[in-house]
């Protein structure tokens, strides 16, 4: 059994002007246990929002809508809050970008890690002390005892980092969702904690969502990948299969745009921007900067293609590079 | 009046050239402690000829925006001498350093902090005109328009503010502004590390189309290898302030001397999932810049350090332009 479910999610937020945005539209996605997918895409490609949605997380203006959203089986949609909480940062656990600002500046490290566990695990204070020099130990910091009575403020991002992974997996979670676990870190302490994450999957048994824009990261670290671009999902695939034959134009347009992928001086940019809330087309949201566009793309919103396609949404998926007709579409039929 | 631009530049000709730059900061550490003195970037020199791009790689804390800082004449060497298209400017101050401020522009990081909110894109643009030369409004709104068109932004964008902008376009009108004096120089410290991956290439292609139109030479400081190995002639790898290596980008890449270099590149994700991973993962952290170990600075992290490395610095040898700071580096 899938671990997580979501089917059909969409997330819509009341815009001051008293309209709806639509930030997450129609996102599918299953995990399984011990599994490392990867979501990728661009700042507001809804990436996020998504996953904030299944822990909970997002603030009163947003409309959660979905036919299905489970985790082990349990139905998290129609669950009070008081059920959610019991879940939420015992099972299923988040870490976030920014490490400096995530950690509360006025309380120990100690303490913060004790809060999960006193609240999911109801332990005493000595055993929190001794989880909490644990946790630390696990993920990597010198001389845990003393760190315990430090402040955020005395870490560096790397360390930072750690000590969010550290309350991250106190409880031990079946899932853990990393919203841009290393963007804010240098190389060298990057490469350091996305091998500490892998670790931990193999070692705790959990598996691991990963949130990134960072193609070389999803290259060394995912077995599945799903693409967002304008709160879509427009690709799923396996990784290698992903970065060899990229289906979604988008997809190998992003690719191809990669500086360590460039043959010559000039990169193959993508043209334009990602369309805005109020200029997305009535057809695919990519059209107006795909390479490969006709006229069909901006008048019909393209429906999903095969599994073994990526599950494109696209009205002709690339295979090796180049647009195909799709034979599950007959043509003049509205999708 | 603006200097034109360099009608041919001869190859050996070196625009920018720094000996021996040293950058010492007194920090205060309270009230009853002395205060500490932090060495940012502890003697550089480097040559820079137009049109050639040098790359300044480190992480967060080795001194690469310190340096770049300093290059731009935005901060003054403690130290060491820099002199720009010939001419010595350490120790040269008032008009004599405002006139050669428009030789080397910068671009800063982040587009949306970098551009004044309050201001039409074509004031923020005329203002440096305004400041360094005494041309009419009518001949400064003429080449604002004319520097909006060469960065790829069309007319009807100059009377905009900068928050009606995405960051790309940002970063656009970032470069143009640097451009309205026609440098010869331009520091870009990590001009692109803010911009999507989409957005961030056209802006590289833009740098690159610039750099041929005006015969300009970049100093751009960077953490991204990946950006670096695409874009630079030339590249500095630093830690901790001081270079540990420096030489031309293919000898780097292809064959890397320093071990924080080389881990530096293995630690680099690179987007080919079927690519054999050899990562060196270096154990802890940059040390604290008021403490550097003694010896090699990079001696507590290195992963073939020996006795030698602990108690004598390494100086910067090679041949030719291949420079290393390692004692076990042939």
């Amino acid at each position: 059994m899938a671990l997580l479910e979501i089917e059909n999610l969409s997330v819509d937020f009341e815009t001051r002007s008293g309209g709806l945005f639509r930030a997450v539209d129609g996102v599918s996605l299953k995990v399984d246990p011990r599994e490392i997918v990867s979501i990728v895409g661009e700042s507001g490609s809804g990436k996020s929002v998504a996953m904030l949605a299944v822990m909970g997380l997002l603030p009163k203006t947003a409309r959660v809508t979905a036919d299905r959203l489970a985790f082990e089986g349990m139905n998290l949609l129609g669950i009070t809050p008081a059920a959610r909480r019991k879940v939420v940062g015992k099972d299923i656990a988040m870490i976030f970008q920014e490490p400096m600002s995530s950690l509360n500046p006025c309380f120990t490290v100690g303490f913060q890690i004790g809060e999960s566990l006193a609240a999911h695990l109801g332990l005493g204070r000595a055993a929190r002390r001794a989880r909490a020099i644990e946790l630390l130990e696990l993920v990597g910091i010198p001389s845990p005892e003393s760190r315990l009575a430090a402040f955020p403020h005395q870490l560096s991002g790397g360390m930072s980092q750690r000590v969010m992974i550290a309350m991250a997996i106190a409880c031990s979670p079946k899932l853990l969702i990393a919203d841009e676990p290393s963007t804010a870190l240098d190389v060298t302490i990057q490469a350091q904690i996305l091998e500490l994450l892998v670790r931990l999957r193999d070692e705790k048994d959990m598996a691991l969502v990963l949130i990134t824009h960072d193609m070389g990261v999803v290259a060394e670290t995912a077995e599945r990948v799903v693409v967002q671009y304008a709160s879509q999902q427009v690709e799923e695939a396996k990784t290698l299969d992903l970065f060899r034959d990229p289906h979604h134009p988008y997809t190998a347009a992003l690719l191809a745009a990669l500086p360590e992928r460039a043959t010559e001086k000039r990169l193959p940019a993508i043209p334009g921007m990602v369309p805005g809330q109020w200029d997305r087309l009535d057809g695919c949201r990519f059209a107006p900067r795909c390479a490969v566009a006709t006229a069909v793309c901006s008048t019909r919103p393209p429906t999903r293609a095969a599994a073994d396609l990526g599950r494109a949404l696209c009205h002709t998926p690339l295979v090796a590079g180049r647009p195909t007709t799709r034979s599950d579409v007959a043509e003049g039929v509205s999708a | 009046m603006i200097p034109a631009p360099l009608a041919a530049p001869s190859v050996d000709m070196s625009v920018l050239e720094a000996h021996d730059l040293i950058k010492t900061y007194e920090v205060g550490r309270g009230f009853f402690a002395p205060p500490g003195v932090v060495r940012a970037v502890s003697g550089i020199s480097l040559r820079l000829a137009p049109r050639k791009t040098l790359a300044v790689v480190g992480e967060s804390g080795s001194g690469k925006s310190t340096l770049g800082r300093m290059l731009a004449l935005i901060e003054p060497p403690t130290d060491g001498h820099l002199s720009i298209d010939g001419v010595d400017v350490t120790g040269v101050y008032g008009a004599r350093l405002k006139a050669l401020r428009r030789s080397v522009q910068m671009v800063f990081q982040n587009p949306y902090g970098s551009l004044n909110p309050r201001r039409t894109i074509r004031a923020t643009l005329e203002e440096p005109l305004i400041v360094n030369t005494d041309l009419g409004p009518d001949e400064r709104r003429a080449r604002a328009l004319d520097m909006l068109a060469r960065v790829g932004l069309r007319p009807e964008h100059a009377e905009r503010y900068p928050h009606m902008f995405s960051g790309g376009q940002r970063q656009r009108i970032a470069i143009a502004r640097a451009l309205m004096l026609r440098p010869k120089i331009i520091v870009l410290d990590e001009p692109v590390s803010a911009l999507d991956v989409s957005v961030r290439a056209q802006v590289l292609n833009l740098l690159a189309d610039l750099q041929e139109e005006f015969d300009l030479a970049y100093v751009f400081v960077s953490h991204d290898l990946s950006v670096v190995r695409h874009i630079a002639d030339d590249v500095m790898v630093m830690y901790l302030g001081g270079v540990v290596e420096q030489a031309a980008k293919e000898a780097i890449f292809a064959d890397p001397r320093h071990p924080y270099t080389r881990a530096l590149l293995s630690a680099t994700p690179v987007a080919d999932p079927g690519r054999p991973r050899d990562r060196i993962v270096l154990t802890g952290e940059l040390p604290s810049p008021f403490a550097p170990p003694p010896g090699c600075s990079f001696n507590p992290r290195c992963p073939i350090a020996v006795e030698r490395c602990r108690a004598e610095k390494p100086a910067l040898h090679g041949e030719g332009d291949r420079l290393t700071a390692c004692h076990l580096a042939e």
